[in-house]
């Protein structure tokens, strides 16, 4: 019977259009960190707590889905990083999420709700030196879920707190972060006769373009100026993607 | 999204679909009934003096084939036509008073034709006498298809050298269809007009028994129990969908009111077979061989009556062996004082065989092949059909086999495997006919069954204590064999005396995975046809098809973990079983399993209009749906509007059916096999971490100990990554796959029983769903390349063109032939459902299309591109006396070489991934020329009773042409950058992307170019058929 009712469901419904599967929600499951640019928005900082966070422009942030495909665990953690120190592994050092829902919406996003914020040491080259401490309270992170995108792109509301000063940033994030001495280093695919073997791993369909940063280098891990800043999306609204 | 017209449409085409359903609800539950045949014998009938049509003459057709008689009358036009008639060789006769009766015997009737007898009637009162036997030319023109058609029948399998014995010894049908001219073999099949095999649609009695999982033939049946296999390579009517490549369709034998057998045996002694040339690999020092041991079957069919002229049966058993030798040996490679490999004269290294290490194992395989068939008249307008088939089957690889060389690189455990299949193919069918036969109803349910286990050679599952529980290590960094095999002193003396290399790399050890399927496929179809007059003659076909099916897949093994060496003391775990439940909580499945379904419903409705008894006009159209369903029951992949129409013209320009010119075109659809919706629509959950100091777990029998995990990421994830842990996406505006094709051509009948054809084939992929990367692998979905999201990448482009010029000639008079030259080109980006390049058989989710960049340098002539094709098959029956006879076949295949190109890997897929040089840059392999032979002696013991003895030998001039060379420019995979429209001598300027240098001389591959296949060696059959 149940064989019979799937056979005239399918021919009923599937003779008149196609409705593929919805999407399911995706934070970038890619193992390379989002390249976030932050603008606070928080007014009347005093002057000092301005100088303090002035630096907190552009910063990565990892992230990753949990759970089988069969589950319904849609858990999300975060872990952020900043330019110029190791990277915090510690458990605390991570934001913990919860998708809304499974699949993508109408919208093409899902949204993320938190549940716990990231407590952040950060040390440079000295790993047991703690050189600032900074906790990361998101608010809300969206990621652009449809199929073309799969969560490659987000956009975050974040309270950040470091030496006493916090203030409130919205964040806008494309994955994966990838350094460039110039603007066709940030195309989607490989060029061969300009001996690129390798795309830059950021959609086709989102504006980026490489803005001179002295923190890629480092960050990368190259030396020999041929990194010179970061693939960073132009634009402000999420989504940010190209004009058709 | 819907507009308002569109829900309308709809509401109008579900009406029209409740419609059609109650319609074949009500004719199902009132017993309507199933066809036996699809052939048709037609033509006119005048009076001798006047010239004048007679209506209301009596034709009927009586065969073996037939289980009694079909009649027909003439109409108001002198017009007759016979359907649904099974293959066979009729005898028609003509009654009408006051004619004189007339008969013709020996008309053949392949299945799937339209044959057309025109004959005139003696007035009795001119001419009395008896019924006329006329002794003229039976029809063999088929002046009602544009279909192109080969048949393959009772006499090709008894007199000429074909279905040399196969995997597990069973004389299987489909190398059979190689006869047919633009068919070719490739790795899974027989291809068709430049596809590949997968892509074909097999059918038994009607139904399909394509693997569910990936297309390809799902079962394999002994050419003993075929009446007759038919395959269309192009210009098929709607009633034929769901394929983009050709059909082979496949007839069993039935009984009759004679009780007809056979008792048979065959045997291929391996002491008679030629020994194969040893494929010899300067990248390894371990060589394999496989030297053909012994292959035979034996069995018995018995075909007759139950209840005559009521019930009938037919049965056969073919139980089936096969045994190779696998010789594996170790060749020290010689060394100079530098340490450099000495080449000979002609760049082959010299190499000094190992004299203890030679190791000889055998490689079995069985089959049981039987066929129980029922046929039941229940009256003369209905019949009604039980066929069952399967052939369970088993056996055991010592060393897996590849391209007839034994893939030998590491230890017997994880090399070797041991399986189990099983195969049920069950058929009912029921014609019935109303209307005096003008309306006709052939209904058929089936179910196609396939079970095949793949496991180590203890045959273990996981969790039994076996080999299936052991890890598997992939030694790819270079290690002395003493590492890993227990030589002998003077072998270990020989290997590190510094003047020889015994190293090895990619060497495998530890344990073996096990791959369970299931497959099932549920099957319904209804066709009526109705035959009218209006400005001709129509015989008008509708048709409702539904079609269920599913896949269980189950992988597990190795413990659950395969490891592989990525550096010194560094291991890789690629592919452990589970999922991240939390940051470094990885999850451990034991086995990987499952369960995915597709529903596929589609109808038809075709008219074949004959025009003034010259002219017919074949039109129709079909419609298909295919929902594809994920493991966990939801849809995955929803392709509905697969509207596929045919048209052909074909004119009798001889008006006496000797000849016709005709012209097809047709679109056709694929329907998407469901290792798509289990590997890339399910997820495909493997976790990947990198271990240091973990030892050898293969030798341990242990999987690495948490506590050697090494950091790999600054992720959420210190140390472990997922991977296909998300379903792919489906772009929302998807399409189905499909292709289009136009054929036209001519064929005149030159002899009595000899036709010649020359025929043009165009066919060019539409579109293509393939599985694609906009960001470097980092994800995925699933689309249409050069469209939608996946705008990005090139266009599919698959084009053939081909000529071919055949020459038919059936058998009688003693002797009968099959002759064609083809020329063809098949030019394009994309070769089909699967790669040559390394075997990967994942229909619409091949590598070749991930990534944007693995499409530089892929258009040119596609690998079974092979311009010029000579097909000839001859056989000749020499009566030596009225109780002896000798009979004489052979047959020649000539085929110009495959392109070849320079191949290179990539830094995230391996090897063999970027053609670093166009497509047939490096020119092709040689022509291969194959003869094969076939004498039989037939002693007639009786009317009925005959015993043959028979010899076959294949490849009777031993030719051992390479037919396949190793096209990796280096080794393993090293990553390169491909050189745009480069040459040859560009091959040296090679980029190795790591060092933005050459890639470095110890990281070519030495073995380039050289051969890795050659052809199948001389091999002898003997056989003995008792037929009564």
């Amino acid at each position: 019977m149940r064989l019979l009712k799937t056979v005239v469901l399918a021919a009923w419904a599937g003779g008149c259009v196609g409705t593929q599967p919805v999407a399911p929600c995706l934070v970038a499951r890619s193992g390379t960190p989002f390249l976030m640019k932050w603008t606070m928005q928080t007014g009347g900082l005093s002057s000092a707590c301005q100088t303090t966070l002035a630096d907190f422009d552009l910063s990565t942030l990892s992230a990753e889905r949990y759970g089988s495909v069969a589950g319904e665990n849609r858990d999300v953690f975060l872990r952020p990083s900043e330019f110029g120190f190791k990277t915090d592994v510690a458990a605390t050092a991570l934001a913990k999420g919860e998708l809304e829902r499974n699949d993508v919406g109408a919208d093409a996003t899902c949204a993320v709700d938190f549940t716990q914020a990231a407590t952040v040491s950060f040390t440079g080259s000295d790993a047991g030196t703690v050189l600032r401490t900074a906790t990361y309270e998101f608010k809300k992170v969206t990621s652009l879920s449809d199929a073309p995108h799969g969560g490659t792109q987000i956009q975050a509301d974040l309270l950040y707190t470091r030496d006493g000063c916090s203030a409130e940033f919205h964040g806008l994030g494309v994955n994966p972060a990838v350094g460039c001495a110039t603007d066709a280093e940030c195309g989607s695919s490989a060029n061969y006769d300009a001996g690129r073997t390798s795309g830059s791993g950021i959609l086709p369909d989102y504006p980026v373009t490489c803005v001179a940063d002295v923190r890629a280098a480092p960050f990368f891990g190259v030396t020999d100026g041929t990194i010179t800043g970061f693939c960073e999306l132009q634009g402000s609204a999420f989504p940010v993607l190209k004009t058709p | 999204m819907t507009t308002g017209k569109g829900r309308r449409s709809c509401a109008r085409s579900r009406k029209r679909y409740v419609r059609s359903l109650a319609l074949w609800v009500f004719l199902s539950a009132s017993g309507a009934a199933l066809a036996q045949g699809s052939s048709v014998l037609t033509g006119t009938v005048v009076d001798t003096q006047t010239r004048q049509p007679l209506a209301n003459v009596v034709v009927t057709a009586t065969g073996a084939a037939l289980q009694g008689e079909q009649m027909s009358v003439t109409d108001s036009s002198g017009l007759y036509r016979i359907p649904q008639l099974p293959p066979g060789r009729y005898t028609l006769r003509f009654d009408l008073e006051p004619y004189q009766p007339l008969s013709r015997t020996s008309i053949d009737v392949p299945g799937d034709r339209t044959l057309r007898f025109n004959v005139e009637l003696f007035n009795k009162n001119v001419e009395l006498g008896t019924t006329i036997v006329v002794i003229g030319t039976a029809p063999i023109v088929d002046v009602g298809s544009s279909s192109t058609i080969t048949s393959v029948g009772q006499e090709h399998f008894k007199n000429l050298p074909l279905a040399p014995a196969g995997v597990n010894g069973v004389r299987g049908f489909e190398s059979m269809a190689l006869l047919a001219p633009q068919t070719q073999p490739d790795t899974f099949g027989v291809s068709m007009n430049g596809t590949t095999s997968p892509e074909n649609s097999y059918l038994v009695d009607g139904l399909s028994f394509n693997s569910t999982a990936r297309g390809r033939r799902g079962s394999d049946f002994s050419v003993e129990f075929l009446d007759e296999l038919n395959v269309i390579t192009g210009g098929y009517l709607p009633e034929f969908g769901r394929s983009t490549g050709g059909v082979q369709s496949l007839t069993t034998k039935s009984g009759s009111n004679e009780f007809h057998g056979s008792v048979f045996g065959s045997w291929t002694p391996g002491v008679l077979a030629q020994a194969p040339t040893q494929v010899v690999s300067a990248a390894t020092p371990i060589r394999g061989k496989v030297l053909a041991w012994n292959a035979g079957d034996f069995g018995a069919t018995l075909g007759g009556y139950l209840v005559k002229d009521k019930l009938w049966f037919f049965a056969g058993f073919n139980p089936s062996f096969s045994r190779n030798q696998l010789v594996r040996s170790i060749n020290a490679f010689e060394l100079d004082d530098a340490g450099k490999r000495i080449t000979d004269a002609n760049g082959n290294a010299r190499t000094t065989a190992l004299t203890d290490a030679t190791q000889k194992r055998y490689q079995d395989g069985h089959a049981l092949s039987y066929i129980g068939k029922l046929t039941f008249l229940g009256s003369d307008d209905e019949r009604l059909n039980l066929s069952v088939t399967g052939s369970p089957a088993g056996g055991k690889n010592p060393w897996t086999t590849a391209g007839g060389a034994a893939n030998v690189n590491g230890a017997i455990g994880p090399r070797s495997s041991a399986f189990a299949s099983d195969s049920i193919d069950s058929v009912l069918r029921l014609n019935s006919a109303f209307l005096d036969k003008k309306l006709l109803f052939d209904t058929s349910v089936g179910w196609h069954h396939a079970t095949n286990e793949t496991r180590p050679r203890d045959f273990s599952t996981n969790g039994s204590g076996g080999l299936a529980d052991v890890p598997q290590v992939v030694w790819s960094l270079s290690h002395p064999l003493t590492d890993f095999e227990n030589l002998s002193a003077a072998d270990r003396a020989l290997c590190g005396d510094g003047h020889h290399s015994c190293n090895v790399s990619g060497y495998r050890t530890g344990g073996a995975f096990v791959n369970d399927t299931v497959e099932d496929r549920f099957q319904g179809k209804l066709i009526g046809t109705l035959l009218l007059q209006g400005a001709g003659h129509h015989i008008i076909k509708a048709g409702l098809d539904v079609d269920v099916s599913t896949y269980d897949n189950l992988l597990a093994g190795g413990g659950g973990h395969q490891y592989v060496e990525v550096d010194q003391d560094t291991l890789l775990d690629n592919n452990a079983f589970g999922y991240l439940a939390g940051p470094d909580q990885p999850v451990f499945e034991p086995s990987f399993r499952h369960k995915t379904r597709n529903v596929t419903v589609g109808g038809f409705v075709q008219d074949s209009w004959s025009i003034f008894d010259r002219v017919t006009l074949n039109a129709g159209v079909r419609y298909d749906v295919e929902k594809i369903y994920a493991s966990d029951g939801t849809l995955g992949l929803d392709l509905p509007n697969e509207w596929s129409p045919r048209l052909g013209l074909i004119w009798d320009f001889t008006g006496n059916g000797k000849g016709k010119l005709f012209a097809n075109y047709a679109r056709y659809y694929e329907q998407v096999p469901l290792d798509i919706a289990d590997r890339a629509l399910s997820g495909n959950e493997t976790l990947y971490a990198y271990y240091g100091g973990c030892g050898d777990p293969s030798r341990s029998g242990k999987p690495c100990h948490p506590s050697t995990l090494l950091a790999n990421s600054n992720g959420p994830n210190t140390y472990w990554s997922a991977l296909g842990a998300d379903r792919e996406v489906v772009d929302p505006k998807i399409v189905p796959q499909s292709s289009d094709e136009v054929v036209a051509g001519a064929e005149y009948q030159l002899l009595p029983n000899g036709r010649a054809a020359i025929t043009y084939t165009h066919r060019r992929q539409n579109e293509i769903i393939e599985d694609m990367s906009n960001n470097e692998a980092a994800t995925y979905f699933l689309g249409n390349p050069g469209r939608g999201i996946a705008a990005g990448f090139p266009k599919p482009q698959r084009d053939y063109d081909a000529v071919t010029a055949s020459f038919t000639k059936t058998f009688t008079d003693f002797w009968m032939a099959q002759a064609s030259y083809t020329w063809s080109r098949l030019y394009g980006n994309w070769e089909g459902l699967f790669r040559s390049e390394d075997g990967q058989l994942d229909p619409n989710i091949n590598s070749t299309y991930d990534l944007a960049k693995f499409l530089v340098n892929q258009t040119g002539p596609l690998s079974a591109d092979q311009t010029h094709q000579v097909k000839v098959y001859v056989a000749k029956v020499f009566p030596i006396s009225s109780a002896f006879s000798v009979t004489l076949g052979g047959d020649y295949n000539g085929v110009s070489g495959h392109v070849f190109t320079a191949r290179g890997g990539d830094a995230v897929y391996g090897a063999n991934t970027v053609d670093i040089l166009p497509r047939g840059s490096l020119g092709r392999s040689p022509f291969i020329h194959t003869v094969d032979g076939h004498v039989s002696a037939d002693l007639h013991l009786s009317a009925s009773n005959t015993l043959t003895a028979s010899a076959d030998v294949f490849n009777l001039i031993g030719s051992q042409e390479e037919t396949s060379v190793d096209q990796s420019y280096v080794l393993g995979n090293t990553p390169t950058i491909p050189i745009p429209n480069g040459k040859k001598s560009d091959l040296k300027s090679t980029v190795d992307p790591r060092t933005g240098a050459p890639v470095a001389a110890k990281l070519l591959n030495p073995n380039f170019l050289r051969a890795n296949a050659y052809q199948n060696p001389r091999s002898v059959r003997f056989g003995v058929k008792l037929s009564f």
